[in-house]
């Protein structure tokens, strides 16, 4: 009788990040890298297709919570004081929700 | 005020019916008239502040799940204020011309108050419980609430669907350990306890003293979470 492997334990599938999440998630990151990122280092931390990408930061671009800049000759994505606000106000968004439980 | 017994049971709606308000306002000890009327204030304000924050989740998430949790803490808040209107009014009439009745000698506008609101608590903790069950499963649980309800005591009823939502709110908190999550946790079994106690106000008026301290201590749980968040 051929031998069969033992079930692998699946892992628990990460969970489908939500859109504001992502918003949320590429504004986090512009922050960390200071303020402003190329969208080639946004691309990989914000773990997106590039098509997605542009979506994502043309909305961003439309609600003012980012501005296209040019640092050294390149252009760059940076977060505008109104990017940092809502930041701060979603951060209290995610604390309520997280206190009922109910994820964002 | 024959209405906190009109929230006991269908069987002793009845019994005050007969009864009359005198026995019906027996349940509530003399020195805490009034302040039952405060602490149903202070639970409406405090479960309207809840539903605007949860509103402006739900204006950024869409999500179905945050839309319950408003239309729940809305729900409340305004069946809530509806009570302290009517209970506030009945208070000042009973102070100032001694008569609680307004429509007759059996049905008075506390009543009244008392079916909006255990009308809309009902409503209003069937949307927390399905803010609590996976959107995919969300469209049934109406169905079942409002099924089982008609059939079952009204206040026993009540206490079943805030068991459930304190069991999830209590199974979140022992997950992620978070003080917001242990303080909504508490709130929620609080307000279940104040279902609880409710029943047995018949036997000592202690208990209908103990049942509403446990909403506001409920309440305040409540609102030290929405400062904590809010800061």
């Amino acid at each position: 009788m051929p031998m069969v492997p033992p079930p692998v334990a699946k892992e628990p599938e990460p969970e489908r990040r939500s859109q504001v999440q992502i918003y949320a998630d590429i504004l986090r990151l512009l922050q960390r890298k200071g303020g402003a990122a190329k969208p080639t280092h946004i691309l990989y931390g914000a773990n997106l297709s590039h098509k997605r990408l542009l979506k994502y930061l043309e909305v961003l671009l439309m609600q003012g919570f980012i501005e296209q800049a040019s640092m050294g000759g390149r252009m760059v994505y940076r977060i505008t004081p109104k990017g940092h606000v809502f930041l701060k106000e979603l951060k209290k968004i995610e604390q309520f929700s997280e206190a009922f439980g109910v994820p964002i | 005020m024959a209405g906190r017994y009109h929230l006991l049971s269908v069987a002793v709606v009845n019994r005050s019916i007969n009864l009359g308000e005198e026995m019906a306002i027996d349940i509530i000890p003399v020195r805490f008239y009034g302040f039952d009327t405060a602490i149903y204030a202070f639970a409406a304000l405090i479960g309207l502040a809840i539903a605007y924050k949860a509103y402006k989740l739900h204006g950024l998430t869409g999500k179905k799940q945050h839309f319950y949790l408003a239309t729940a803490f809305t729900i409340l808040g305004i069946g809530l204020a509806t009570l302290t209107l009517t209970s506030g009014y009945t208070y000042y009439r009973y102070f100032m011309f001694g008569q609680i009745s307004l429509f007759d000698q059996v049905f008075n506008i506390d009543d009244l108050g008392f079916w909006i609101y255990g009308l809309s608590s009902l409503v209003a903790y069937s949307f927390l419980a399905m803010s609590y069950i996976p959107e995919s499963r969300a469209r049934f649980a109406p169905l079942i609430f409002f099924t089982v309800s008609y059939f079952a005591y009204l206040n026993i009823m009540l206490f079943a669907i805030m068991a459930y939502v304190a069991f999830n709110a209590v199974r979140h908190w022992l997950d992620s350990r978070d003080t917001n999550s242990g303080l909504v946790a508490a709130g929620f079994l609080l307000m279940a306890g104040f279902h609880a106690a409710l029943p047995f106000a018949t036997f000592s008026k202690l208990l209908y003293v103990a049942g509403h301290f446990s909403l506001v201590l409920g309440f305040i749980a409540l609102l030290i979470m929405l400062i904590r968040v809010g800061k």
